[in-house]
């Protein structure tokens, strides 16, 4: 699982799986022993420019900004990178441990251990997701003209107002 | 007249504050800041697009803090934004990898993907429900499980008839569109990589652009990607005429009010000509941001969340808009803002192209007009300014009143000659 992919699921996915990954960084399970995490910088809130590509030119402008909470840590020699959006500081920090974890040199061995639990979450987030667009597709208007049998006089006089 | 400095005022400034706050906590009922963020979504919506900060439980606390006034929420996220790095630019947010919840389009009846209205209440009656005045939190948790027993009921149904091969391949969609390369268009017709990775995200989510309809049948001008970094508005002044980018992030960010009243105005006589609503989405869209030190792929970058936007794309036709070739075609306007504003985000796409078309006859094709007076900590920090003290200068026009008049009583009181 890329970054892109694993992070999504790490911040829109239930926060205790970030929490027990921590777990098992700081413990060491799979590798040499516990690792020495540092903390390089502490968890702080912090803006990112929200860039859009508008699509009448296809140009490029700056929508606004997004108060997000940023971490950096070194685990091992390995520095990781903790980013979110929102005041959340624990969470920043755990997603920072987790990106050096997965990133260092024994970060294949170790995202292994996890693959199948991230995917496992990717997949109730894209439930939700799909559960979410259900409902939004119940309000798809079904149209119907007066001339159809049948037709409902609500969807009909829907039809007559369209210009 | 010399100035004179003078000081006092600080008791008084110091009394007021605290009436101003006695006013504020012994009011009943006060809402926590939680409250204020789930009961006003809107406002919310609102507050956070002219300050052009997405930070919803701060925009709650500012309105809090400022008893409710929109405008000076908005100045205190501005003031709070100014205090925070911002060490990050995201990556070109994809509009359409947007998770729709929203999307209607008045160009086209049988728009492909349907007109799905969403959470809407534009067909709603304006009626004041007198019921709310009396609803707790017992009938609120009724209320909202029986919804919950509605949509889980149709959601069971849904899935029984799709027997989960529909939402299986969206999820595909989803994975190719997360795969799509930096700065993909959305939905125009840019490169033939780009254009694939817009057609994979629109056939993945159902709903097609217009846009992209119009643009395939030639009725609008194909466009290039233009990787021309922003300016941001928010780091320069402003200069006539402003590049594009500085033009949508002033409006974006712009009061809603005077966004939609100049909008009005135009589409009333005072600009081009009426605009159709090509199509109106709204929804949530993902925010990324590349690795400091090893700019790469998408699929390397980091996911930090998602922010809901309203996107609309007006399409306008007049005479004058003729091609090289003599024919005719559309132009588009664009809108986009944070949150569900919806009238703002047309309002903007409205102004977008007024101001793409420079005609000083009328204000708001005036870039200087639009984009100097839409932005709300300026309008009413200026307008507030006139509370201050004015004491010298108005002592000035007092005493050349007072001068022209003596000397007009002294001219009509000499006699005669």
């Amino acid at each position: 699982m890329k970054r892109y992919e694993r992070t999504r699921v790490l911040v829109e996915g239930n926060p205790s799986l970030a929490s027990e990954i921590v777990r098992d960084v700081e413990a060491g399970v799979g590798g040499d022993g516990a690792p020495v995490i540092s903390v390089l910088d502490e968890p702080r809130e912090e803006l990112v420019m929200v860039q859009v590509r508008e699509t009448a030119q296809g140009s490029l402008f700056y929508l606004g900004e997004a108060l997000m909470t940023s971490c950096r840590v070194r685990v091992g020699e390995t520095v990781g990178l903790g980013l979110l959006l929102g005041s959340n500081r624990c969470r920043a920090y755990e997603l920072a441990v987790i990106d050096a974890a997965f990133s260092g040199p024994g970060g294949a061995a170790f995202a292994a251990r996890w693959d199948d639990r991230l995917a496992q979450e990717a997949a109730r987030i894209r439930a939700c997701e799909a559960a979410e667009q259900q409902l939004v597709q119940r309000t798809k208007v079904d149209f119907s003209t007066m001339d159809e049998p049948g037709a409902a006089s609500g969807d009909a006089s829907e039809e007559g107002g369209q210009r | 007249m010399g100035y004179v400095a003078v000081k006092g005022g600080g008791v008084a400034i110091e009394e007021s504050l605290k009436l101003l706050e006695l006013e504020r906590v012994k009011a009943h009922d006060a809402a926590d800041v939680k409250e204020i963020e789930g009961a006003f979504p809107g406002l919310i919506d609102q507050v956070m697009g002219e300050a052009s900060l997405y930070a919803p439980r701060l925009a709650a606390l500012a309105l809090k803090q400022a008893s409710g006034i929109p405008d000076e929420a908005v100045f205190l996220l501005r003031a709070f934004r100014s205090t925070l790095e911002r060490p990050y630019i995201s990556r070109p947010v994809n509009t359409g990898a947007m998770r729709v919840r929203r999307r209607i389009s008045a160009a086209f009846k049988d728009v492909p993907g349907g007109q799905v209205l969403g959470a809407t209440r534009d067909y709603s009656h304006r009626l004041l429900e007198f019921d709310l005045e009396q609803e707790g939190d017992a009938e609120r948790a009724e209320k909202c499980r029986s919804l919950e027993r509605h949509f889980a009921a149709v959601v069971s149904k849904a899935d029984a008839a799709s027997a989960g091969g529909r939402f299986d391949d969206a999820f595909a969609g989803d994975r190719a569109s997360d795969d799509r390369p930096a700065g993909a268009s959305v939905g125009s017709r840019v490169n033939a990589d780009v254009d694939a990775a817009a057609s994979a995200s629109a056939a993945a989510d159902g709903y097609p652009r217009v846009l992209d309809y119009l643009r395939a049948e030639g009725l609008v001008a194909p466009v290039q990607a233009d990787d021309t970094p922003p300016v941001d508005a928010t780091m320069v002044p402003l200069t006539i005429p402003a590049p594009r980018s500085v033009r949508l992030q002033t409006l974006a960010r712009g009061m809603t009010q005077a966004v939609e009243a100049l909008g009005y105005a135009a589409i009333r006589g005072f600009g081009p000509a009426h605009p159709t609503v090509g199509e109106l989405r709204s929804g949530m869209v993902e925010v990324a941001v590349d690795h400091p030190l090893e700019q790469g792929a998408a699929e390397d970058a980091y996911y930090l969340g998602s922010v809901p936007v309203t996107e609309v794309e007006s399409v306008f036709f007049s005479e004058g808009d003729e091609n090289a070739d003599g024919t005719l075609s559309f132009q588009i306007g664009y809108g986009l803002v944070m949150g569900s504003s919806e009238t703002k985000a047309i309002a903007m796409s409205v102004l977008d192209r007024c101001l793409s078309s420079v005609d000083r006859r009328y204000p708001t094709q005036d870039e200087e007009f639009v984009l100097y007076h839409v932005d709300g900590v300026e309008a009413t920090g200026f307008i507030s300014h006139l509370k201050l003290p004015h004491y010298v200068t108005f002592q000035s026009k007092l005493s050349s009143v007072r001068s022209t008049r003596d000397e007009g009583k002294e001219a009509d009181d000499a006699p005669a000659v």
